[in-house]
């Protein structure tokens, strides 16, 4: 009775034993040869995220500019400040420098490629809408803050595969690659510079460029 | 060789709670849930059982091949998984805190906890295991 008592103990823990140790190199596998790929060279896009940072830099030329406005003066420098700032950002971007050309990256290599962009707060966008909602009541706040809240639980959405990546391969049940979050991520970098770009032309109507 | 096989179980079982107590230092561990809990439980009762047999010299134990060779590969499994959640650099962690500004590391946290329940069961096992040495101790 003993003898086969051990005997069912030793299975049980070897069969355990054995599962996390199969487990483990499968997953460690799994991780290191997971890959995405991306055509960043031909990527509309990457150009239309070019064609907005050209658009905020004219217009924070011509915020420069400004003599009249319906901001205080205090107020449009802190806003000329953020959207310098938020700028240059944008700007330091890995994948959007000439001559970036990782079509295939590792997951390690796709977090580090969205880490930056994911740190870009634009709860400052908020800020200068509200700013900007004081002296023009056509403006509404609340649809904005919701809008920037919808930003964040998209984020969210597109690092999910990112998230699961504790799971091992043989427990997870999505285990198809997700090759769309790369698409994702391109939208979900456009529409926050949009968003940028929309606050920039907003300050500029406030002034007297475009009278 | 079953002195041998008495260290070298010693050793690593010693590994793994020096790493534990490191996944409960970096608060990796240090949570609140049942099976936190019952790791707790089993594996303060392996130590004791362990350190009780060690300084009783238990000859019928300690020079078990099987129980030793079973303890040895369990708990290697076990430095695995400890191994893995401390220090893998692939289980990449992508929740972004704003009050800290950093990323947390919830994915090694989950990694852990995707594991205690087979922790768990090795330990249970184990210990059962063990107090089926309890007539012979008595003999």
């Amino acid at each position: 009775m003993k003898k086969v008592l051990q005997t069912v103990l030793v299975t049980f823990i070897l069969a355990i034993s054995g599962h996390i140790i199969i487990s483990n190199i499968e997953h460690i596998i799994y991780l290191s040869t997971k890959t995405y790929t991306y055509d960043f060279k031909n990527s509309d896009s990457i150009k239309n995220i070019k064609d907005s940072i050209r658009i905020i830099e004219n217009n924070l030329e011509k915020l420069n500019k400004i003599k009249n406005s319906y901001l205080t003066n205090s107020e449009l420098n802190d806003i000329r400040i953020y959207l310098a700032e938020k700028l240059t950002k944008f700007r330091t971007l890995e994948f959007l420098k000439d001559g970036y050309n990782k079509d295939v990256m590792t997951q390690k290599e796709l977090f580090e490629l969205m880490n930056p962009v994911f740190e870009i707060e634009m709860l400052g966008n908020i800020d200068v809408y509200r700013t900007l909602a004081k002296h023009n009541p056509k403006l509404d706040v609340g649809q904005f803050v919701e809008y920037n809240y919808m930003l964040l639980v998209y984020s969210d959405y597109i690092s999910e595969p990112i998230a699961d990546n504790y799971k091992y391969p043989s427990h997870n049940i999505h285990q198809e690659e997700y090759d769309f979050t790369i698409n994702n991520f391109m939208n979900f970098t456009l529409i926050k510079i949009r968003s940028i770009e929309c606050v920039s032309r907003l300050v500029l109507e406030s002034g007297d460029i475009n009278e | 060789m079953n002195k041998k096989l008495f260290l070298i179980k010693n050793i690593i079982f010693s590994i793994n709670i020096l790493l534990f107590i490191c996944l409960i230092c970096i608060r990796l561990c240090a949570f609140q849930g049942f099976d936190i809990f019952l790791i707790y439980l089993f594996l303060m009762t392996m130590v004791i059982i362990t350190i009780i047999d060690i300084y009783k010299k238990n000859k019928v134990v300690n020079n078990d091949k099987k129980y030793n060779i079973v303890f040895i590969i369990s708990n290697l499994a076990i430095m695995l998984i400890l191994l893995r959640g401390l220090f893998d650099i692939n289980i990449i962690s992508n929740i972004f805190n704003p009050l800290s500004n950093r990323y947390a590391d919830t994915n090694k946290m989950s990694f852990i906890i995707n594991n205690l329940t087979h922790i768990n069961m090795i330990y249970f096992g184990l210990i059962l295991y063990r107090l089926t040495f309890i007539k012979n101790i008595k003999k």
